[in-house]
Formats: structure tokens, C-alpha cells, sequence
């Protein structure tokens, strides 16, 4: 009998051992990483460079200049985020389809109050339980978190509870969120009078660069030029019926009522100004305006003095003056060091560029361009605000225009950050990163989807995994939808939209499986940056079509797919 | 001794790590168990033996906290218990081991040996898990009851059958079974898998310190190594000795609940 001694062997040997390499190709990310490099060389050599047409260095490419990437990189922060969210889901077994709605619903919230205040009133009745003329940025984000994650709460609730499949009841939701924030928008957002609200809000301050002057309120003309408008808007207007032959006192009463103007006076105003110098008073044009003033009279110390920072760089010369006349000598010194190397170095750039000798001595710096760079330093007071919709990594940008790059083709400093959604979406990654990878809640993530009944059987809180994540896709809507908002300062029923299915698209092309168990945050960040490059390249590539993107994504989707089901079967020896 | 005293006097003498007392676990009008006694000592293999709906499957969910007794005891080294869920029991020093093992098969073993355990270093559930301590845990705890595993971080969807069943009772070991019970550790795995799993339980029989309960199907593997025998049929026990008390044609009778296989030769003899 031919036999072979099979001593000395045991089970563990017949497990190659795996080299780096295999480890690596095992990795639930590396189809992702693969795609991310080809996508990243192409969109580089199609976006050719300033001239135009392709290159083969694909750092040639406007895609990859300072503005390609901050404009890239933005979207593709946009959709990271909300597919981190889709992903811990996804590892955890389930599915969250009102992610595109939830950021519809957080944007009109944020929207509103920005906007309108904030009050809770008992429906049918006239009572007000709390009311804010005001919200904060900070307050306005909080507030609208703890309806989002309250939603994400019973979303994951009714999944856990009822053991229907998440696929139907965050349909279910998708639908009804998306109704609600319209509704939310017909109800709310209607001035007085209105029968039905507008679904977007696009009038809203510039709340990340809103700076407070009222240091120097005594010395500015602001004020006071404020305080008159009102003023001088209803003379002009009054001035004109006159000119009319407006025959009685209620005709000129009505002509002002209609006016922009005029609908800011109350009655009793308009009654005044009509009885004093309207027709048959016979006065001249100056002794009308001193009654115009003295009835619309507005207290200067009353005028607000927070402005944002365009407006108060636009101020008078003169007010400007008097801002640098407040500046301590040093501070004067240190700006226009500043400036005069910046404008040194610009120079130089440019007389190289053209062929020139350097510029031996440049103009001065102008003391009002001193009060502009100054103005240009003070901190908003919105820091909330400047967190989700200002700039980000500005002293990088800072340094890299001082060692040569980041110059835009007239000379200077081309661009001043990334947008700030990159730092959350790369804060968003590397927490749950750490969470997934390290941490006991992670195991318990990957448990819940990868065996339900062994992680219940083992004490793992099921249950609460999944609800929590729930409320992290919510969470991370949210925050999608807050960087937008702080960002564009408006807000749109319908934001978001399609979102959902881009997210998850991401996360399977990241290496999710769709049975949970499998994935990885990693491959998110890769799945995003093809996603997110792959929707823009039609602003960097001349003759491409944007409906190519959406057969990419379908795709490389699929590709995806049919790749993580190859890795679960080795994984799990094949069933 | 004669094989169907229901609770045999033990001769070791000292008080039985896991004694049950006439429990009964009537599920509404269908009784379960009725009136079943057991004792197991430490450092012993006990036999759970019986055809389909015995109720052994309702006695070890009973054990592991899952169905609370409609009557009657479990006691631990002589204080009586009243588990409330499989936590309790577990905390009491039950451990058990599924047919499904509870296992997750896309996880490393690390992470399903230490799963709804972890060792952290920091506050609840965002503690970070002590990786490099786990994982060399994992592997001496494996190690130790007969299984070298190459790479703890290997998933354990591509462990053979026999390496899983290690590492189920290598972890309920590890987290303080004083009772081990294993449900059916040999069925669905090869010939040399189920013999690996065997030797895998003398090993664990040899420390002395853990009580094993063994349910099975096959009375070859249950004659290799239990020391006593227990039979079910229709909720109650029908028969019980030790090794060395029953022969393999009693115990074959008596796993097919009493005198029906006889009937039943007979009848396929024609």
C-alpha cells in the first residue's frame, strides 16, 4: 500500500504563510487603491496643462494646480464624509437610504433659524413655550444635531425592533424627510403675509467672515451714514410725488407705503411726514429733508456694527483712515513688512517671468491697504461658522506661495486654503478609523455584521451598534450638510439629493460588502477620491461629457462588487 | 450499578462542580424536561447522550441561562443558581459551546477569541483594544489545548472545522468556564478533524480544574472519551453510568431511547 507519512504535519502548516505582498492583495482596499492611482494619472494627463491639451506628466494638468485641487478636493471631502457614515453602517449590516434626504432636512434647518430664530410653540394654539429672535451658528448646528441624531435614533430603533430590512424603512424615511424639509420650507420660510415659504434660503449673512468694528464705532462715518439712509431713501422717494402733482396727503401716503423705503416706516410716520410737508405745505427741498430726518430719525448708537469683512473693506477712505490711525506703530510696521514682501516677491516673479531685471525698490504700501490687511486679520465672531464654511491648511498654502508654487497667472498668491470640509472629512476618517481598527466598539461593529448571533451570543449589545450607527450616518449628514450651508450661505429643499446611493456606491467600492462584516475606512477614502474626481473632471477636461460620470461610477461599481465577493470567499473559505 | 437509576451516588465523594435538580422546562403545554437530575464533577467528561427532541438541547439552553427552569435547581459547587441570561451563567463559570460556535468568520481570531471581551486601555466602549497582548494571548491559550496557529490575525472563515472548535473552547476556557459545555463539537467536521477535536477535550479533561458536558450523537466518540453517561429520552433521563458500566450495544439502545431499536432490527431483519 502506497501511503505518505503525514507526520510531523499539522493543520496550521497547510496555510501558506502569507508574504507582505499576499497580506497586502487581502486587504479589502486594494482594488480601490489600484483605481484611485488610474484615475488620478488620467484626469492629471486629460486636464492638460495651462496651454491647454493633454500631457503625460499629469502634475501638468489644471486639475492638480492650486484651484483644481482646492475645487477637487471639496467634493471630494463631500462625498468622503457621508460614505464614512454608509460604510460603518454597511461593516455593521445595514443600509441608510435617507442620508441624501438627512442632509436636505440639516441644511433647511440650519437655513431657517440662521434666518428666522428659533421657537417651539404648541401646535393650534398661541402658545410659545421658547423663542429666539436669534441663533447662533453654534446653536443653529447643535440644535439642528439633536433633531438629526433623534432621527437617526428612531430610524435605527424601528430597524432593530421591528427586524424589517433597513433597505425599506430608510426608504421609508428618504421620502418623508425629504417631504418634511419641503414642508418645513413652505411653512417657515414665508414673510409675514406670505401664503407659502420659499424652498431655499439664499439671503443669508456671510456668518464665517462676520468681524465686529465696535472698537472703533466713535471715529467711523459708518454709523451715522447708516442711520441716515433711512432717511435719505424716503426723501428721494417723497421728493418725487411732488414732482408728480400728487394731488391730497393720502395719495402721497400711499405712493410712499408702496415704495421699498416707505414699507420700512410705520404709519404714524408716514402720517407725520405727509402732514408736515406733504402738498399745499409749500416748502423748499431742504426744509422737507429736515423733516424726513427728524421724523425718520435713527439713533447712530443704534446702528449694529458688525459687518462682514468685504463690506468693511469697502468702508469710506476716511473711515479707513481713522482704523489705521488706531494701530500702534509696531502693528503698522508688521503689516507692511508683509505686504511689501508679498508685493516684492510678486514683482520679482513677474519681471523674471517677462525677461526684466528685479525691481530695486518698490512704491510704498499705502496706509488705507495697511487697514485693509488689518481688517483682514481681525477673527470673525463666528469661529463656528469659519470651522464648517471657512478655509483651511491656509499656512501651507501661505508657504508653498513662498517657495514658488500656488501663483496664479497674473503673478500672486493663487489660492488661500482648502476648503474646510476636507479637515472634517479627514478628522471624520482618521476617528473612525481609529474606532473600527482599535477600539472594543469596533469589534463589536464588525461583529454585528459579520455574525449577528455569534456577537449576541458573546454579550455584544447588538442592538445598541446598530442604532448608534444609525445616528453616526445622521451625524455625519449633518455635518455634510453644515459645511455646505456656512460655506455657500444658502440653503435648497433639494440638497443632497441622490446623495445616499453615492455614498454607498463609495463605501462597496471601498470594499464593503453588502452582508455586512467586511470593509474598510481606508477604502472609503480611496472609493471617495475616484468618485469625487471622477464628478468633477468635466470641469478640467474640455471634451468630456458629464454624463459619463454616472456609466463610471455604475461600472466601477459593479467591478467592485464582483471583486469584494472574490476577497469574501477566500475569507470565508468559499460559502 | 443498573443503568437506569436516575441519580447515581458518586463515588469521588466531593460535591459535584454542576448538580440539576428535577428541573422541568415546560415550553406552554409541551414539556421539555421533566424532572431531570444531573451531576458532574471537575476534571471529568459527562456524556449527554439522546435521539432528536430528548431535550438536550433544552437542558443546555436551561444551563446556559437561555430558558429559565419552569421547576426545579442547578447548583454550582452546592449554591443553587437562578440565571437570568446567558450573561449570568456565564459569569457563574458555564461556558458553552454552540454547534454554530459563535463564531464571526470575517474577523481575525484575535478578535473573535476576545469578542464582547476585548482587553482595552481606556474608558467604555471607544477603549483601545491592547492589540500585540490579544493577540499573543489568543495564541498560548490555542496553543495550550493542542492548536499552533500560524498568524492570529488570519480570519477564521479559512480555519479548518476542528481549528474553530478549538478556538470556541479555547476562549470559553480562557474567560473562566468552570463547566464546559460542548454541544455537538464532533458532527459536520472529517474523520481526522473530529479526532483532533477529541484529543482536544482529553487535553482539556487532563487539567483537572473543568467540568466537561459533552453532547453528542456518537456513541463511538462518547465511549473513546466520557467517563460517565447520561441518557435522554422524551425529557427525562433513562439511563446513566459510568464508562466502564455499559456496553456499546446498551448504549446504542439506550441513545435510540429504550427498547424501540431492538423492535426496529427486528422489523428491518425481515
Amino acid at each position: 500500500m502506497a501511503t505518505k507519512a503525514g507526520a510531523g504535519r499539522t493543520e496550521a502548516d497547510r496555510r501558506a504563510r502569507t508574504s507582505f505582498w499576499g497580506k497586502l492583495v487581502n486587504r479589502p482596499e486594494i482594488g480601490a487603491f489600484f483605481v484611485m492611482i488610474i484615475v488620478l494619472a488620467a484626469l492629471g494627463m486629460a486636464s492638460g496643462g495651462l496651454t491647454g491639451g493633454a500631457s503625460w506628466n499629469p502634475f501638468d494638468g489644471t486639475a492638480y494646480n492650486p484651484l483644481g485641487l482646492r475645487n477637487n478636493t471639496r467634493i471630494v471631502a463631500q462625498l468622503g464624509i457621508i460614505a464614512i457614515g454608509a460604510c460603518l453602517l454597511m461593516i455593521a449590516g445595514e443600509f441608510d437610504l435617507s442620508i441624501g434626504s438627512m442632509i436636505g432636512f440639516a441644511g433647511m434647518s440650519m437655513a431657517l433659524m440662521l434666518k428666522w430664530g428659533f421657537a417651539i410653540r404648541i401646535p393650534f394654539t398661541e402658545i410659545t413655550l421658547v423663542s429666539f429672535d436669534y441663533i447662533s451658528p453654534l446653536m443653529a448646528v447643535l440644535l439642528t444635531l439633536c433633531m438629526t441624531l433623534a432621527f437617526g435614533f428612531l430610524i435605527g430603533n424601528i430597524v432593530v425592533r421591528s427586524k424589517l430590512p433597513s433597505f425599506i424603512v430608510t426608504l421609508a424615511f428618504l421620502f418623508f424627510i425629504r417631504g418634511l424639509t419641503e414642508v418645513c420650507y413652505r411653512f417657515l420660510n414665508r414673510a409675514p403675509g406670505e401664503r407659502s415659504g420659499s424652498t431655499q434660503v439664499s439671503d443669508l449673512p456671510d456668518f464665517k467672515n462676520l468681524i465686529d468694528l465696535e472698537p472703533y464705532r466713535d471715529m467711523l462715518g459708518y454709523a451715522k451714514a447708516q442711520a441716515s439712509q433711512l432717511a435719505q431713501g424716503c426723501l428721494s422717494v417723497f421728493q418725487r410725488p411732488l414732482n408728480n402733482n400728487l394731488a391730497s396727503a393720502e395719495q402721497v401716503q400711499a405712493f410712499i407705503g408702496n415704495t421699498s423705503a416707505g414699507s420700512k416706516l410705520t404709519d404714524a410716520q408716514l402720517a407725520a411726514i405727509v402732514e408736515r410737508a406733504g402738498p399745499g405745505n409749500d416748502l423748499t427741498k431742504d426744509q422737507i429733508a429736515e423733516v424726513v430726518n427728524q421724523v425718520c430719525a435713527v439713533d447712530p448708537a443704534s446702528v449694529p456694527m458688525v459687518m462682514d469683512r468685504a463690506t468693511a473693506k469697502a468702508l469710506p477712505d476716511a473711515d479707513l483712515a481713522s482704523i489705521f490711525s488706531t494701530l500702534s506703530p509696531e502693528r503698522v510696521d508688521g503689516l507692511r513688512q508683509a505686504l511689501e514682501s508679498r508685493a516684492l516677491l510678486d514683482a520679482t516673479r513677474r519681471a523674471a517671468a517677462a525677461g526684466r531685471d528685479a525691481p530695486g525698490q518698490l512704491p510704498a504700501i499705502p496706509d488705507l491697504q495697511v487697514a485693509r490687511e488689518h481688517i483682514e486679520s481681525i477673527s470673525t465672531i463666528n469661529p463656528v461658522a469659519n470651522m464648517f464654511g471657512g478655509d483651511i491648511f491656509e499656512p501651507v498654502f501661505d508657504w508653498l506661495y513662498r517657495i514658488g508654487f500656488n501663483i496664479n497667472p497674473g503673478g500672486s498668491q493663487w489660492v488661500e486654503g482648502l476648503y474646510a470640509v476636507v479637515g472634517w472629512w479627514l478628522a471624520i476618517a482618521l476617528v473612525a478609523w481609529f474606532v473600527l481598527e482599535r477600539t472594543k466598539a469596533g469589534n463589536w461593529i464588525y461583529a454585528t455584521g459579520g455574525n449577528l448571533q455569534a456577537a449576541r451570543a458573546n454579550g455584544v449589545p447588538t442592538d445598541a451598534v446598530k442604532i448608534s450607527l444609525f445616528m453616526v450616518t445622521a451625524f455625519c449628514a449633518t455635518i455634510f450638510a453644515a459645511t455646505q450651508v456656512f460655506d455657500t450661505n444658502s440653503a435648497d429643499a433639494a440638497k443632497g439629493n441622490l446623495k445616499e446611493l453615492e455614498a454607498i456606491a463609495t463605501a462597496v467600492v471601498g470594499g464593503a460588502i453588502l452582508t455586512g462584516g467586511f470593509g474598510s475606512i481606508v477604502g472609503v477614502v480611496f472609493g471617495a477620491i475616484i468618485f469625487g474626481l471622477a464628478q468633477n473632471a468635466l470641469f478640467y477636461i474640455p471634451w468630456l461629457d458629464g454624463a459619463y460620470y454616472r456609466m463610471f461610477l455604475g461600472s466601477i461599481l459593479l467591478a467592485a462588487a464582483l471583486l469584494n465577493e472574490n476577497v469574501r470567499k477566500r475569507f470565508t473559505g468559499g460559502i | 450499578m443498573s443503568a437506569t437509576s436516575a441519580s447515581p451516588a458518586h463515588e469521588i465523594g466531593t460535591v459535584p462542580v454542576i448538580r440539576v435538580e428535577n428541573l422541568v422546562k415546560k415550553f406552554g403545554n409541551f414539556t421539555a424536561l421533566n424532572g431531570v437530575s444531573l451531576d458532574v464533577h471537575t476534571g471529568e467528561v459527562h456524556a449527554l447522550l439522546g435521539d432528536n427532541g430528548a431535550g438536550k438541547s433544552t437542558l443546555i439552553k436551561t444551563l446556559a441561562g437561555v430558558h429559565p427552569p419552569t421547576s426545579g435547581t442547578i447548583y454550582l459547587s452546592g449554591v443553587p443558581q437562578h440565571f437570568r441570561s446567558p450573561r449570568d451563567s456565564s459569569d457563574a463559570g458555564i461556558g458553552v459551546v454552540y454547534q454554530d460556535l459563535a463564531l464571526n468568520p470575517l474577523a481575525s481570531v484575535t478578535r473573535n477569541f476576545f469578542l464582547g471581551r476585548e482587553v482595552t486601555g481606556g474608558p467604555g466602549p471607544l477603549g483601545w483594544m491592547k492589540m500585540a497582548e490579544m493577540d499573543r494571548i489568543a495564541t498560548e491559550q490555542m496553543a495550550e489545548i493542542g492548536i499552533n496557529i500560524s498568524d492570529p490575525s488570519q480570519t477564521v472563515g479559512t480555519m479548518s472545522g476542528g481549528q474553530k472548535q478549538t478556538l470556541a473552547i479555547a476562549r470559553a476556557i480562557y474567560f473562566g468556564a468552570k463547566v464546559l459545555i460542548l454541544d455537538e463539537p464532533t458532527s459536520a467536521l472529517g474523520q481526522k478533524q473530529q479526532m483532533e477535536v477529541l484529543k482536544t477535550i482529553r487535553r482539556v479533561q487532563k487539567r483537572g480544574d473543568i467540568a466537561i458536558i459533552l453532547i453528542t450523537h456518537n456513541e463511538i466518540h462518547a465511549k473513546l472519551i466520557a467517563d460517565r453517561f447520561t441518557f435522554l429520552s422524551l425529557g427525562e433521563v433513562i439511563g446513566s453510568g459510568t464508562r466502564h458500566d455499559l456496553e456499546g450495544e446498551e448504549i446504542r439502545r439506550l441513545m435510540a431511547g429504550g427498547a424501540e431499536l431492538a423492535d426496529l432490527a427486528q422489523e428491518l431483519a425481515i
